[in-house]
């Protein structure tokens, strides 16, 4: 966890106190609607169907039960006692009062953490893998990397009025568990052959109404000029991004009307006459800012403690768990966990205020005080001791955040949708809950085996639905609600088809993002939880082993067959 | 008359026209700031009439048309057509680190109190405000921040960026 220095709290309390003065003049009528948008926005501040929404930024996901304990506390204060982890991790308050937003981003502050550029036409928050730092696979550990961009981001006086919206994605290790290929920029961590730190850049990824994979345009990057490359890169963007026409506005519109070449060399002649400039990263500076990383402390444990063994061999509950909620760690003796946010009758990924405070708790005792918020709108704690694996379990069971449907269908992404959102088209969490209802069965769920199901209610993809196996989204039709079905996505797969047989060491550069294809003409509401039945049958029939997971059978044998099942007459 | 502003306060009797197609409306022996093209085409008429000259920029101009002709510039403006409209803030840095200039950075258009920190820290070091904008108000905005994280386009002050540290 970075702690903060004096100058990242100044910087933060400063910002508080200069938002409290532009609401003030907007409530006095001295700025208007329009002159407001873009601050409100820069500070996390939408207005919504109900009220306006905030959403707080959760740096690259990671949190301290301080600052979990804060979020319960704004959600009991401000709102109606709970909020919703989002797909971007970070976290959103569906009720606050205007007027009294000041004050909650003044709560934020106190606990080192703000809602700065959650929204609006700038840079966001980085996000990364919610394992970085323990998972075994890792190269590079990116949270000192996301640090840095998230300094060198925040309130950039060049990017604040960039064409759109920007996002950028880090991975650091084999498995991208970040989707940094949908991403305005996906970097991705790794070393040369002299163990040198470097970043392989990708641009133009994005999902929403043209989903796009990112292009690589520079295979190796020293990581002495990160900054100064992402900022040649904005530059460019900055001043060749349309500004004439929203939906065009994305850094991979323009990637695609300059070309791919032609806008890396203009990136590539920006990038050079920088290159020795005053953004070049310094020893000095990286080791300031990892040293304000606070480290885990590992005990010297065995690897698969008897009891987890013992426990997992009669008790069936706790097995499953183990194998879909608990994930590899670097350090023997030790597994990262993760809570499922996914649970019936809750829209997935909200929390109530007591909810946050029980899991605090948990953090405090059993993951050293820490945890993250994963893109798919779960938490982890990374760092636990086997050991007390079936306590913890026992005890997140009582709360109802064991639900053994990591990665599986169970384990459902979806935005707030038409509920909440002012953009949607369509509900997404009432699916969501229709389609989680009708693969309850947990039995059924671990026979159909990995698959992510992905649910947006708008074009703008919230809910990442075109990198979804399946994905869901909600378009208008005439006034009314109806489906579109994508197959075969994925945020991160073996370039040309299936992982099977693919070595780990191989991985990392021939892995992509696949957008899903459209099986055919929406579907009524009602109709969504039967059509994905049949997707799901039409998989099971045509896989060929246990472990061919449903995109791979999309891979493999393509749409059509999906889709006649789907489109079959019935009667 | 637009307000002028910079970090020292209002700048009073800015001797500045600009150039708005109208030749009579500049008289001999003024300042005179022109758009780009009418600099390209007439800069050795205007230098004989006007006692001096500079450039005004729109968001798609490229800073690099006037590099090499900065010893007959006094001052380089840059058009915000709309305050969102964030390209020049991209043409400052050009101007100031790519291409060294060093003189007067004037920001013109829509510019109001709560992008002037930006400006400034973009390399921007005067601000012509939107009419309607009160200048006392505007100013009190290049005092939201004490410190950034970004070193300041331009400047010869230390170069502070990431958590303070000095980057060399």
């Amino acid at each position: 966890m970075y702690q903060y220095t004096d100058f990242d709290q100044t910087i933060v309390d400063e910002r508080v106190a200069q938002f409290r003065n532009q609401t003030e003049r907007f409530l006095s009528g001295a700025l208007s609607e329009d002159e407001f948008r873009p601050l409100r926005l820069q500070n996390g501040l939408y207005v919504q169907k109900h009220a306006p929404m905030l959403r707080v930024a959760i740096p690259y996901g990671l949190l301290n039960t301080k600052q979990l304990r804060m979020f319960a506390h704004i959600a009991r204060t401000y709102d109606r006692c709970y909020a919703h982890f989002t797909t971007r991790q970070n976290i959103q308050y569906n009720w606050p009062a205007l007027a009294r937003v000041p004050d909650i981003l003044a709560d934020l502050a106190s606990v080192q953490m703000h809602a700065i550029q959650t929204s609006g036409n700038c840079i966001r928050n980085t996000t990364t893998d919610q394992f970085a730092g323990v998972a075994p696979d890792e190269v590079v550990n990116p949270l000192i990397w996301a640090e840095i961009i998230r300094q060198w981001s925040t309130i950039h006086p060049e990017f604040a009025y960039l064409p759109r919206k920007f996002k950028i994605a880090i991975s650091g290790s084999r498995e991208d568990r970040a989707a940094i290929l949908v991403h305005d920029i996906g970097l991705q961590a790794t070393r040369d052959a002299n163990g040198q730190i470097g970043f392989r850049v990708a641009v133009g990824g994005g999902l929403g109404r043209t989903p796009v994979v990112g292009v690589v345009i520079k295979e190796f990057l020293p990581w002495q000029h990160l900054i100064t490359y992402l900022e040649a890169i904005l530059r460019v963007y900055n001043l060749t991004g349309r500004r004439d026409n929203k939906y065009k506005a994305r850094i991979k519109i323009t990637v695609k009307e300059t070309g791919v070449a032609e806008f890396a060399k203009r990136v590539d002649a920006e990038f050079a006459r920088n290159e020795n400039g005053a953004t070049r990263l310094s020893d000095v500076q990286v080791d300031e800012v990892a040293a304000r990383f606070s480290a885990a402390t590992y005990l010297d444990l065995p690897q698969d403690d008897a009891i987890v063994v013992t426990l997992a061999a009669s008790n069936n509950a706790f097995a499953r768990w183990l194998k879909r909620n608990t994930h590899p760690h670097r350090v023997a003796g030790y597994a990262a966990v993760s809570l499922s946010l996914k649970r019936k009758g809750v829209p997935p990924g909200d929390v109530t205020a007591n909810e946050m405070e029980a899991i605090a708790a948990l953090a405090d005792r059993y993951a050293q005080g820490e945890l993250r918020v994963t893109h798919e709108q779960n938490l982890v704690f990374a760092d636990v001791e086997q050991r007390a694996l079936p306590e913890l379990w026992r005890e997140l069971d009582a709360l109802g955040f064991a639900t053994a449907n990591i990665g599986l269908i169970g384990n459902i992404i979806a935005c707030p949708g038409g509920d909440f959102c002012s953009l949607a088209n369509a509900v997404s969490i009432p699916v969501a809950q229709a389609i989680h209802e009708r693969f309850e069965s947990l039995d059924y769920q671990f026979d159909i085996g990995e698959l992510d199901l992905n649910i947006s209610g708008c074009i703008n993809a919230c809910g990442h639905h075109h990198v979804g196996h399946i994905g869901i989204l909600g378009v208008d039709k005439n006034g009314e609600e109806w489906y579109q079905v994508t197959i075969g996505g994925a945020q991160s797969i073996a370039q040309g088809g299936a992982d099977s047989g693919l070595a780990a060491s191989e991985a990392l550069s021939q892995r992509t993002a696949r957008i899903g294809k459209i099986i055919g003409p929406s579907f009524a509401r009602a109709d969504v939880p039967e059509v994905v039945e049949k997707l799901i049958q039409t998989y099971l029939g045509a896989r060929e082993r246990d472990d061919e997971r449903f995109v791979d059978v999309v891979a493999r044998i393509g749409i059509e067959p999906f889709k006649e099942n789907v489109y079959a007459e019935t009667h | 008359m637009p307000k002028l502003i910079d970090s020292h306060g209002v700048r009073l009797n800015d001797p500045w026209l600009t150039y708005a197609g109208d030749a009579h409306a500049i008289a001999a022996g003024s300042c005179v700031i022109l758009p780009l093209t009418e600099f390209r085409e007439f800069a050795g008429t205007w230098k004989n009439h006007a006692k001096a000259i500079g450039v005004l920029l729109s968001p798609s101009d490229d800073p690099a048309a006037i590099a090499g002709d900065f010893d007959k510039l006094r001052v380089i403006a840059i058009d915000f057509p709309s305050f969102t409209d964030g390209r020049g803030y991209s043409l400052a840095h050009q101007l100031r680190e790519r291409h060294g200039w060093t003189g007067e950075l004037r920001a013109v258009g829509d510019i109001q109190r709560d992008q002037i920190d930006l400006l400034s820290r973009a390399g921007f070091d005067t601000f012509g405000l939107r009419d309607d904008q009160d200048a006392a108000i505007a100013l009190t905005g290049l005092k939201d921040f004490s410190i950034a994280y970004q070193y300041s386009a331009g400047r010869r002050t230390p170069r502070v960026a990431l958590n303070g540290q000095l980057t060399r």
